[in-house]
């Protein structure tokens, strides 16, 4: 018994530990695959809305999509702000010949994307068609997750992790939203 | 005596049996598997985080590279490395991270694209395992590769038919003012003299509707590059559809189109040669007589093939009575009242008789006047003059006898003659022998030709010339001689008069094929009325048809039968002259309810041809579509009747359809589902289901002829939509199809039948205004083109 009492810290340490690592891994994969899912259903806004009309993406449309995004984290608590969301749409604009950040939707306080310094060292225009005369547009979103351990025995009780997804419109060359002037892209 | 080795052997015994500190002891000895294997499970996790990743960004890449349009492929590369990148963490667990199409050199605009991810992770665990007794010669542990793929689809193979409406609501702007349709409301946002749809600000619905359509042919053509992927048909439709550039190779060759067995004339749905005549009269039950014939007996002859209501098969024309009055053959079986009647029609008649009398005419007036006598002049007689001004050709004939002094001929005259002149007025006959198939003794004022029909009291109806056997001086000098030929009176042609008499003679020229296709022929223009279903009694009397199955909702089994050429011949419910007149510049754009009749002739209502399946990978292919789409004009007949429409979209996709494949297309059924084609019908319309009045005609023949099971408009109205709704259910069970359909306007947003034909296929759309034509038809390029992972 004594002995046991002296191994019994490294047991715990080893078993919550594992814990701890294998969920703090699973948030990170969770927080990766609502990233893409968000871009992708921006990715995917359809040419027409519902009555015909030239589609944007409204107000609405970004609740919504958080709202996706926010069950994708499931079962990860995402209430209080703890995942925080910038969406934006960096575009070239061929009258101007240059490539700008169209419009962007922060939610939860989230830090806006700055075109000139993209996360994962991506760089705007090596995404984005510069050809002239043609628009072409890169969606990017980032997830910021506050995740915080159910136990802090070994790890840090929490954790800021940030994801981000580049993807390129599906079915328009640039995607415009209720930001846009005439909800049109540029 | 202690035995030393008994001392150490007794330790030993208590060493045995004691088990203190056991624990430590053992967890000593496991704590370096314990070690490893921990290890190894962190090692392994590590390699699945890295799949997930790579599996992640590689399917952000494949997706945004089968997105792009017009790249070079070496930029296409470029592309997939960037955007792999930047969606691969920038700090990641893994070493010689590469992305390449599989194959390395695939061609990344196909429809298929396979591409494949790779990650070295470094091992950290893995390798102790060559600590553990026994496993010292354990290697090849430093690292795992880890690799993931992604497939991507765009659609191939697509055999796409626009069903597109050309019905006469088309002239109108964004609004109609439907369901009451007004040209204050339609003219909106239209620029009328736009004809040629090249005004930026013209919102006409037929307009937009061209460049909506050929935005979506270009799109499509981009989109699928590859050779003879993509064929794509129009069938623009009214209440029918023009099949005749596709069916006939000449005036008189076509297929699937119904000829009279002897001549090869087109004939209608019971048996006249086209053109006939239709009238209405009261029939009595077992009385020849018909009388209150309207508008008058002008059109009719002895000899003529009657049909109607009440009336046997094979009954002719006896004798005409009187202007309102004609004798049967044999006795009608029923009793009416305004019944209708077809009977053949004429282009000149007239008997042996000749009259000399005088008179005076104006230019651009029917009426003779000031005449010295009228006795012994009847309706038909052909009047000639040695002084100018009474049109030869085609023939002036007396068209009605006014009064001592006055008759009406049957064309205006060309100059005026103020004073009195010479008048020769002379009936057309012959003379028939019983048995025989020669008539002598014919007088015409023109010489007859071979292939007229020509009708008389005791001839054969349907009856044609084979030969004219005189040079021209005999027949206007009354010596012709004719021989001719008849199908009527059983199996082959040799049936020849009934008895020997001198008669009245009718002649006229069978309907033609007009090869040039132009909107204003007096000739047949190409459209067409359905056949006639299995159960539809073509008899002469009553046709109504108490339809189990009715050839226009589903395909036949048993090969396709003819359809009858729609041809609408001046009666009572038109006053139209022999030219149609419906073009880009009559119909008018903004104007629906004024023009509508306005611009009558036999070919109302029939749109530009159908275009089958063509090859639009090709730069000929491609033109000939848009152009057909271009061609398209608003023809105003008052009908809208989109099953015929759909119907015909699936007979140009249909394999065992009327019209001749190209390279293989229309594919087969089974091999298309085998090869993954797709056979889409796209349908639009700005409109309902619509009958016009009873007596016009339609693509369904008319009213009366009962191919819509009922005589009352209104019905026929509910079971146009119930026959939509047939040929859409038969088009979704089939399985063989993806149906998107189109409502534009109200109407269009109103059609039920419309929002259902879909079904799970394809999709409904809504074009609220005419100006969303273009988003919705890029919509429906855009999901047959539909980019997605496959794998």
């Amino acid at each position: 018994m004594v002995e046991f009492s002296l191994l019994a810290p490294i047991l715990l340490t080893l078993v919550i530990g594992s814990y701890e690592t294998a969920n703090y891994v699973l948030a990170d994969l969770k927080l990766q695959a609502a990233a893409e899912t968000a871009a992708d259903l921006v990715a995917q806004t359809p040419v027409i809305d519902s009555s015909g009309n030239a589609n944007y993406l409204r107000s609405a449309d970004f609740t919504n999509i958080t709202n996706a995004a926010d069950q994708v984290m499931s079962p990860f608590a995402t209430g209080s702000g703890q995942l925080k969301i910038a969406y934006a749409s960096i575009v070239y604009d061929s009258s101007q010949n240059k490539v700008s950040l169209d419009w962007s939707v922060v939610v939860n306080g989230a830090t806006a994307i700055n075109p000139a310094s993209l996360p994962n060292g991506a760089v705007a225009s090596n995404l984005i068609s510069t050809t002239s005369g043609s628009t072409d547009s890169v969606i990017v979103v980032q997830l910021t997750y506050t995740y915080t351990s159910p136990i802090s025995y070994v790890l840090n009780s929490s954790y800021t992790i940030t994801e981000t997804a580049f993807n390129r419109p599906r079915y328009m060359n640039c995607i415009p939203t209720y930001l846009n002037t005439g909800n049109t892209c540029p | 005596m202690l035995n030393p080795f008994a001392k150490i052997a007794a330790v030993l015994r208590r060493l045995g049996r004691d088990t203190s500190g056991n624990v430590m002891m053992i967890f000593g000895l496991c704590v370096v598997i314990l070690i490893i294997a921990g290890g190894m499970a962190v090692d392994m996790g590590r390699a699945y985080l890295v799949k997930m990743q790579l599996s992640t960004a590689l399917d952000a890449a494949a997706l945004a590279v089968g997105s792009e349009a017009n790249q070079t492929q070496t930029q296409l590369n470029t592309d997939l490395q960037n955007y792999f990148t930047a969606n691969y963490p920038s700090n990641p667990l893994s070493t010689s991270v590469t992305v390449t199409p599989v194959p390395a050199n695939a061609d990344l605009t196909a429809s298929v694209v396979n591409y494949q991810a790779s990650a070295t992770v470094p091992m950290y665990f893995m390798p102790l395992v060559s600590l553990l007794p026994g496993f010292g010669t354990f290697t090849g542990f430093n690292s795992v590769t880890v690799t993931t793929t992604a497939q991507t689809k765009k659609t191939t193979g697509l055999e796409v038919v626009l069903v597109l409406d050309n019905t006469g609501s088309m002239l109108c702007g964004p609004n109609d003012g439907a369901p009451a349709y007004s040209d204050s409301q339609c003219g909106t946002g239209v620029v009328s003299t736009d004809t040629s749809c090249t005004n930026s600000s013209n919102q006409s619905r037929i307009c937009q509707l061209i460049q909506a359509a050929q935005l979506f042919v270009n799109t499509m053509a981009s989109g699928i590059t590859s050779s003879e992927q993509l064929y794509i048909g129009v069938v623009p439709y009214v209440t029918t559809v023009n099949v005749g550039s596709s069916f006939c190779s000449g005036a008189t060759s076509c297929s699937h189109i119904t000829t009279e067995a002897c001549s090869g004339d087109f004939s209608d749905l019971r048996g006249n040669i086209i053109p006939v005549t239709p009238v209405t009269g009261n029939t009595t039950s077992g009385s020849t007589t018909v009388s209150n014939v309207s508008p008058d007996t002008s059109g009719i002859r002895a000899g003529m093939q009657i049909t109607g209501p009440g009336i046997t098969a094979g009954t002719t024309v006896s004798s005409v009575n009187s202007t309102t009055q004609i004798t049967l053959s044999a006795s009608a079986t029923a009793t009416g009242t305004g019944v209708n009647l077809t009977v053949g029609t004429y282009t000149a008649v007239s008997t042996t008789t000749t009259k000399t009398p005088t008179g005076r005419w104006s230019a651009g007036s029917n009426i003779i006047t000031n005449m010295s006598s009228t006795t012994g002049i009847g309706v038909g007689m052909v009047v000639t003059s040695t002084s100018a001004g009474i049109p030869t050709a085609p023939i002036t004939t007396v068209t009605s006898v006014d009064s001592s002094t006055q008759i009406h001929i049957s064309q205006n005259a060309t100059v005026t003659q103020a004073s009195n002149q010479p008048l020769t007025i002379k009936t057309v006959g012959g003379t028939i022998t019983n048995g025989s198939n020669i008539i002598n003794a014919v007088s015409t004022a023109t010489t007859p030709t071979v292939g007229m029909v020509v009708s008389g009291a005791n001839i054969p109806a349907n009856s044609t010339i084979v030969s004219v056997d005189s040079a021209a001086a005999a027949y206007t000098g009354g010596t012709g001689q004719l021989h001719i030929q008849s199908p009527t009176g059983g199996a082959g042609c040799a049936h020849y008069p009934t008895a020997t008499a001198n008669v009245p003679l009718a002649f006229y020229s069978p309907l033609r094929y007009d090869t040039t296709n132009t909107n204003t022929t007096s000739n047949w223009m190409g459209c067409v009325v359905e056949p006639t279903s299995s159960d539809e009694n073509t008899g002469a009397g009553a046709v109504l048809n108490s339809a189990s199955s009715d050839p226009d909702t589903s395909e036949p089994s048993g090969g396709w039968p003819s359809w009858y050429p729609f041809y609408w011949t001046k009666d009572s419910a038109n006053s139209w002259p022999a030219v149609s007149s419906q073009s880009n510049t009559t119909e008018i754009q903004g104007r629906v309810v004024s023009d509508w009749g306005g611009f009558p002739g036999p070919n109302q209502g029939c749109p530009v041809p159908i275009v089958p399946l063509t090859d639009v990978t090709s730069s000929t292919g491609k033109t000939t579509v848009l152009n057909a789409i271009g061609s398209m004009w608003p023809r105003d007949e008052g009908g809208t009747q989109v099953h015929i429409g759909m119907i015909w979209g699936w007979r140009v996709l249909s394999p065992n359809g009327p019209f001749t494949p190209t390279n293989g297309h229309p594919l087969d059924y089974s091999t298309a589902q085998t090869t993954g084609w797709k056979k889409v019908v796209v349908l639009m319309t700005d409109g309902t289901e619509e009958w016009p009045a009873a007596t016009h005609l339609t693509g369904l023949g008319f009213l009366n002829d009962g191919k819509i099971d009922t005589t009352s408009t209104t019905t026929a109205v509910t079971n146009l939509n119930s026959r939509l709704q047939a040929v859409c259910n038969a088009m979704q069970s089939s399985g063989d199809f993806i149906i998107y359909t189109i409502g534009l306007g109200s109407d269009g947003a109103s059609n039920a039948q419309l929002q259902s034909c879909p079904g799970s296929t394809g999709g409904q759309f809504y074009a609220a205004s005419t100006t969303n034509l273009q988003q919705v038809f890029a919509a429906i390029a855009k999901d047959l083109l539909a980019l997605r992972l496959s794998q």
